[in-house]
This record gives structure tokens, C-alpha cells and sequence, in this order.
């Protein structure tokens, strides 16, 4: 209880910190930190589902593109940029629920080649659709206000956070899950219905991209098929959630914020030379080598994270 | 036991990294002081923005290489001169890492960290895009030496330029060279372009100035990034026009000649746009490069008069023993960025640091301005589609002749004749 007790004080001055950090910080870092909470929320949200259902997508770029597009298109309609995001989201969620009956029939890297090739046929579908601007790519009217951007992107990965606390690390959603992830045979024989279970994991783990990407291109201004489509995007969150530690809720945060910051931060120190890109993939390779659980795993015993199934929930679960 | 030497391993490279991190801020520091700047306000500070790292660092580096031949030719000289005094720059660089949105977050740290007066821009139109919204919040003017997309002057930015005229204002050169100048000229053309917005600009407008000049275009055909030109050239053998023409990069222009011989297949004239004028492309394909046609602004064959180099002749001098290589037009563009700015300064004649009022004024100085530099004459529209663009400039048609670019048009600027039709592939 105390415990819990403590970490309850500790996020709620966390969260006072972060939303009076505006108030103290400059305007260059507090883009900086802006980006830092966007890439939280993609790795958060790439976790969901190769961390806690075992299925590695290399195509989640995409959804961060296909939000940004979305949005971008509406908003060129004459859309509001709430209206257009509200929109986009649900866009976003419903195109990965038709792509993810297909793919979420394939298993490990079969999974991971068919995400990857969606991508790229959405990168190249993007190109040459009328309405798209091509390899023009779109711009958007700027609305120059730091402080909205800060929000939008924190309430967004914020909530990423919390509905994967909630609903994958609490709720017994999420030991179906993960029982999906330690043995899908197994959870089909106790009579889950698995395919539903990863449509819908799939769905919400490409919401938040998609909300995140309807943001970005308002906050950029400016997108492109080789900046929100590019496959980097993808390999980024998974790079972010590996180093911080898969399938924890805290592991995604600290790999985003670690390689985001970092990346920053040495950028800012030696920006004259890509030098700093040397250091950065030392750090990395350091981090792989001798952490192999990521990053949380120095302050974790567990090698695990989440609840571990207790009687009661194994009752729970096929219920 | 193994997590504690886990531990122990990165404290210890953390360390390192601090350590490194560390010495190279006060290297910084110390080139601050050792370097042109002695006391704060007598230097113009100039902010360069462009890719230092990523899928462009190529390019990128190009264009630093353009704005350090400015910036350090003009503080041998002792100075920018403003009234009676002069003002040497020092430049603070920002890598963009290829990608919009740090272009965004570099330009927003220059602006407000290093208080730079003023901006030399981007290689990619992209990064342009994503970091003029912000010079307009900060009211920093921006030239960039580099982007040519005609989006970004569709745009109406306030506060950014560009010494680069779009690929659409010089893409139509070499066909009218072809055409008209040219007797018993081309009347069939076929064209063939990547689908980036660089090559499809260049195929748009080669395919507007054909039509326009009674030209029948036989194919047109956009194709995305990697495709095999083997197949669509073969296709295109089949209706023999005239002219093949080509937009894309160094790479594909290499790739369809080497396709084209290999078919066997010559038309009287390739007709592709700046890549040509890459030293590579000739290196690359030796005889086989002989009297392809390309359109530039500017090649260093020219003689131009300039304020600061006293003609392009010794600037290209200058790039050489710097660098190695030749300026292209893009280092030549992002230079004259630097001497546009020089010039600016000393028609407003304010001192550094520039106030708010003095940036805005200045972009004021900048619409009115007309320079004749080693690019040639240079002003920036100030309405329509070509907003604060380079339109001063004329294009070139140029040609490769005995393994150098030649410029062969318009009929008043030509240095050689145009070949046409080319010699057989085996008669070189």
C-alpha cells in the first residue's frame, strides 16, 4: 500500500512538472521535449503490440503517415484541425482493423515482411494519388503556438501510457494478451478468440500513431512521403522500445526519451560534423550488448514485467 | 554479480560520453574565441542551416562548402561594410539530419540560442519548408542557395529567398535551343522522369515548351525511384523520336544512357537537366556522355563580373585550392546567397546585432535589390508564383563536348555550336 502510495505522489508531481515545464524551459527545448513525448508515444504504442502480444510490426510507420496525411488532406478541405485529427484517428484505427485480418494470420517474421510491405505500398500509394500532392508532398498552414503542440502531444502520449497501464498491464484483457504472446495455440485450446483479441490490439496500437501524425504535420507544417512515410519511423519505435525494454510500460519511455534526448542533445553539442551519429550508435550497441532487456531491466528484478497470473485471473481470463 | 559489472560497464561509458561531451564544448568555445569575433556585437552571425548528416549529406555538404567560400573570402577581406566600418560574419551550423522536422528544431535553436542575424537555407526544399514558418515567427530573413522546388515560393513566405531560380523558370531553355535555334530542328520528343518533385517539375515543364513550340511529345511516363529504364527506352526505340528527354538525378541520367547503348538505340538528342554538369557524369560514362544536352544557370566556364571575387573565373579559382573540385551551380548558388545578404547589409547600413526592425527592413532591401554578382544579375520577384525566387537569371542550354559542359544557348550566350543529332555510339 505505502508502496503504491509513493508512486502515486511520484506521478502526480511528475505530471505537475510536466505541465508546468513549459512555464520554465525555453522555446527550443521545449520543441525538443515535444518531440521527445511524441516518440513516447510511438514506441508506447508499437509495444502494445510486440511487447505485450509478441507480434513485431516493421509497418507502424505507417499509421503515423496515414494520420498525418489524413489530417492534412481534411484540414486542406477546410476542416478544423480538431475535427480533421477526430477523423483521422478513426481513419487510422479502421484501416489497420481491415489490414490486421489478413497479416494477423501471419506469424514472427512473416508478420514482420507483410507489415513492412503495407508500409511501403501505402509510401508508394501516396506518391501517386491525385490527392496527396505526390512527391510534392503537402504544406499546411502554420499555427505557430509551442505551448498547443506541447499539450496535444502530451495528452496524446499520455493517454497512450495510461491505456497501455490500464488495459494491458491491469485489465484481464491484457493477460489474454499476453497469453497470446507466451502461447497462442494455447490460449485458442482455453477458448480465447484470438483473432478478435489481435484485431483489436492491432487497431489501438495504430490509434495513437495516427493521432500523433495528425499533430506532427500540423506542428510541421510541412509532410512528405519520405519524411512521415519512411521506414525509419517504424525502426525507430522499435529501436526506442528495445533499448528501453520490451513489453514494460516504463521501457518505451525511457528508450524515447534516452534516444530522442540524446540524439538532441549531442546534436546541439557537436552539430558542426555528424560526429554526434557515431556516439549515438556506440551508445546503443553498448546498451544492446550489455542490456540485453533494455534499459529498465538495471532497475527491475523481474525479468518480466506485468502481473504474473494468479489463480483468480486464470479463472478470469476465459471468462 | 553480472548485473553489477553490467552496471559498472555503463557508468563507466557514461562517463566517457560526459567526459567527450565535455571537451568538445569548451573546443567549441575555444573557436568561438580564437576565431574572427573578439568582442560580442561586432559580428554579423549567421545561421546555416542545411544537411549534415542523412540521405542528403552529399548535397548538403555542398552547400556548406558554397556559404564557407563566402563567409571566409569576406572576412579576408576584413569585413562586411557597413557606413565606415566593417563587420566580419561568423557562421553557427545547424545539421538538419535530412528530416523536416529537425530542420525545424535547428533553425528554432539558431533563432533563439545563437541569435543569428540572419539564415543561409537548406540543400532540400523540405527542411525549407519546415523551417520558413518559424523565420517568419522570429522575423529572420532566409536565403537559400539550394532548394528549387516552385512549392516553396507558391508559399508567399515573407522572409525567405532563394538565388536558385526553380527548375521551372530554366527547364525550358534547352528545348527552345533544340527546336528553334537548331536548323531542321527536333520534332518528336519522348519523356521519361522519376517520380520525385525535382524530376517531375523538370518533365513537366520540358513538356509544356515542346508543346507550346509544336513539338509532338510521343510518351510520357512517370515512373517511381529504382525502376529499369532497359524496358521503357526499348518501348520507346519503337517510336523514334527525336529527343529523349530525362528528369531525374545523376544516378538515372547514368542509368538510361548506359541502358539506351546497350539497346543499341540513339536518338538525335538526350536531353536531361542540371545532373549532366556533375564532373561524375562524365567519369562515369567517358564517350558515351558525348553530346547529351542539360539546362544549368551557370557553368565555370563563365566570365562574370563580382564585387567580392572581382570575376566567377577567380571564384572558381578560390573553390578549387579550398575544396578540390570545381563549384557546381549549387555552391555557386549558395555562395552569391552569402554575397546577396553582404549586399543587403551595407545598402541598410545597420550594425550587428540586427534589431526586429532592422530584419524587416531588410527584407524590404531584398525585394528592391538587383546585384550583379559572378552569377550573374540577381533579383527576387516580388509577386506571383515566383515569389522572392531568383528571376533575374537566365537559363543555359548546355552540352557535354569533348568531356566538358559547353554552353551552346540561347544564340546570345552560346560559347560553342550545338552537335545535333549526336554521333554513333561506335564513332566517338
Amino acid at each position: 500500500m505505502t508502496k503504491n502510495n509513493k508512486a502515486l505522489v511520484g506521478l502526480l508531481l511528475a505530471g505537475i512538472a510536466m505541465l508546468m515545464l513549459p512555464l520554465v524551459i525555453s522555446s527550443f527545448w521545449l520543441r525538443i521535449v515535444t518531440g521527445a513525448i511524441m516518440w513516447v508515444g510511438l514506441a508506447q504504442s508499437w509495444n502494445m503490440l510486440a511487447g505485450y502480444m509478441g507480434y513485431v510490426s516493421f509497418g507502424h510507420g505507417a499509421f503515423f503517415g496515414i494520420g498525418a496525411y489524413v489530417t492534412a488532406i481534411l484540414m486542406a478541405k477546410g476542416l478544423p484541425f480538431i475535427g480533421a485529427l477526430v477523423l483521422a484517428a478513426l481513419v487510422t484505427a479502421l484501416f489497420a482493423a481491415i489490414i490486421g485480418q489478413p497479416t494477423l494470420r501471419l506469424q514472427g517474421a512473416y508478420f514482420a515482411i507483410a507489415t513492412w510491405a503495407f508500409a511501403e505500398g501505402i509510401r508508394q500509394l501516396v506518391l501517386v494519388l491525385p490527392f496527396t500532392g505526390g512527391a510534392n508532398g503537402m504544406r499546411m498552414e502554420a499555427f505557430l503556438n509551442e505551448n498547443f503542440f506541447y499539450y496535444s502531444m502530451l495528452l496524446v502520449s499520455a493517454a497512450a501510457v495510461a491505456v497501455t497501464y490500464f488495459l494491458f498491464q491491469k485489465a484481464v484483457f491484457g493477460l489474454r494478451v499476453r497469453a497470446i504472446r507466451e502461447e497462442e495455440t494455447a490460449s485458442q485450446a482455453l477458448g480465447l478468440n484470438t483473432t478478435a483479441i489481435k484485431v483489436k490490439v492491432f487497431a489501438l496500437s495504430a490509434l495513437f500513431p495516427g493521432i500523433l501524425g495528425g499533430v506532427y504535420a500540423y506542428w510541421i507544417t510541412y509532410i512528405h512521403p519520405e519524411s512521415v512515410l519512411t521506414p525509419l519511423i517504424a525502426d525507430q519505435m522499435v529501436v526506442m522500445a528495445l533499448l528501453g525494454g520490451l513489453g514494460t510500460i516504463a521501457g518505451p519511455i525511457v528508450g524515447a526519451m534516452v534516444l530522442f534526448l540524446g540524439n538532441r542533445i549531442l546534436w546541439v553539442m557537436f552539430g558542426d560534423t555528424s560526429f554526434y551519429l557515431v556516439l549515438l550508435g556506440l551508445a546503443i550497441a553498448i546498451v544492446i550488448l550489455f542490456l540485453p532487456d533494455g534499459i529498465v531491466s538495471l532497475f527491475t528484478r523481474k525479468k518480466k514485467t506485468g502481473e504474473g497470473i494468479s489463480k483468480e485471473n486464470v479463472r478470469n481470463i476465459t471468462g | 554479480m553480472r548485473k553489477r559489472i553490467n552496471f559498472l560497464w555503463i557508468t563507466a561509458f557514461l562517463l566517457c560520453l560526459a567526459l567527450a561531451v565535455l571537451s568538445a564544448g569548451c573546443g567549441n568555445k575555444e573557436a568561438a574565441t580564437t576565431g574572427d569575433s573578439k568582442e560580442q556585437g561586432d559580428v554579423f552571425k549567421v545561421g546555416v542551416l542545411t544537411s549534415l548528416s542523412g540521405a542528403e549529406v552529399y548535397g548538403g555538404n555542398i552547400t556548406k562548402r558554397g556559404y564557407d567560400t563566402w563567409a571566409d573570402t569576406v572576412n579576408q577581406k576584413g569585413g562586411i561594410k557597413v557606413g565606415d566600418k566593417q563587420y566580419k560574419v561568423q557562421m553557427f551550423y545547424a545539421d538538419d539530419q535530412s528530416d523536416p522536422a529537425s530542420g525545424a528544431d535547428a533553425v528554432e535553436r539558431m533563432i533563439t540560442k545563437d541569435k543569428v542575424d540572419f539564415i543561409l537555407g537548406p540543400y532540400t526544399s523540405g527542411v525549407t519548408l519546415a523551417a520558413a514558418p518559424i523565420c517568419e515567427k522570429y522575423k529572420v530573413p532566409m536565403i537559400t542557395g539550394s532548394a528549387e522546388s516552385p512549392m516553396i515560393w507558391q508559399q508567399k513566405f515573407k522572409y525567405t529567398f532563394g538565388t536558385i531560380p526553380a527548375v521551372n523558370l530554366t527547364a525550358s531553355y534547352p528545348v527552345n535551343t533544340l527546336v528553334s535555334d537548331i536548323p531542321g530542328g527536333a520534332k518528336t520528343m519522348a519523356i521519361l522522369a522519376v517520380n520525385d518533385a525535382f524530376s517531375k517539375a523538370v518533365a513537366e515543364s520540358f513538356k509544356a515548351t515542346a508543346e507550346k513550340l509544336g513539338v509532338k511529345v510521343v510518351k510520357y511516363d512517370i515512373v517511381p525511384a529504382g525502376t529499369d529504364f532497359t524496358p521503357l527506352l526499348g518501348a520507346i526505340k519503337g517510336l523514334n523520336p527525336d529527343v529523349v528527354a530525362v528528369g531525374g538525378h545523376e544516378k538515372e541520367h547514368m542509368e538510361v544512357i548506359k541502358s539506351a547503348k546497350s539497346l543499341g538505340f540513339l536518338p538525335k538528342a538526350f536531353l536531361m537537366h542540371y545532373g549532366v554538369t556533375n564532373p561524375d557524369f562524365v567519369k562515369n560514362l567517358g564517350k558515351d556522355a558525348e553530346a547529351v544536352y542539360g539546362a544549368s544557370t551557370w557553368t565555370s566556364d563563365l566570365d562574370i563580373a563580382d564585387a567580392l571575387f572581382e570575376s566567377s573565373k577567380k571564384f572558381v579559382e578560390t573553390y578549387k585550392t579550398k575544396w578540390g573540385d570545381e563549384p557546381d551551380y549549387t555552391a555557386t548558388g549558395c555562395t552569391v546567397a552569402g554575397e546577396v545578404f553582404g549586399a543587403a547589409l551595407e545598402k541598410l547600413g545597420a550594425k550587428p546585432p540586427l534589431s526586429e526592425s532592422d530584419r524587416e527592413a531588410m527584407v524590404t532591401v531584398l525585394e528592391d535589390i538587383k546585384v550583379d554578382t559572378l552569377y550573374g544579375a540577381t533579383s527576387f520577384a516580388k509577386e506571383g508564383d515566383n515569389y522572392h525566387n531568383n528571376t533575374g537569371l537566365e537559363g543555359l542550354t548546355i552540352q557535354i563536348q569533348g568531356g566538358a559542359v559547353k554552353i551552346v544557348g540561347p544564340k546570345d550566350k552560346k560559347l560553342a555550336e550545338p552537335i545535333y543529332p549526336a554521333p554513333a555510339w561506335d564513332k566517338r
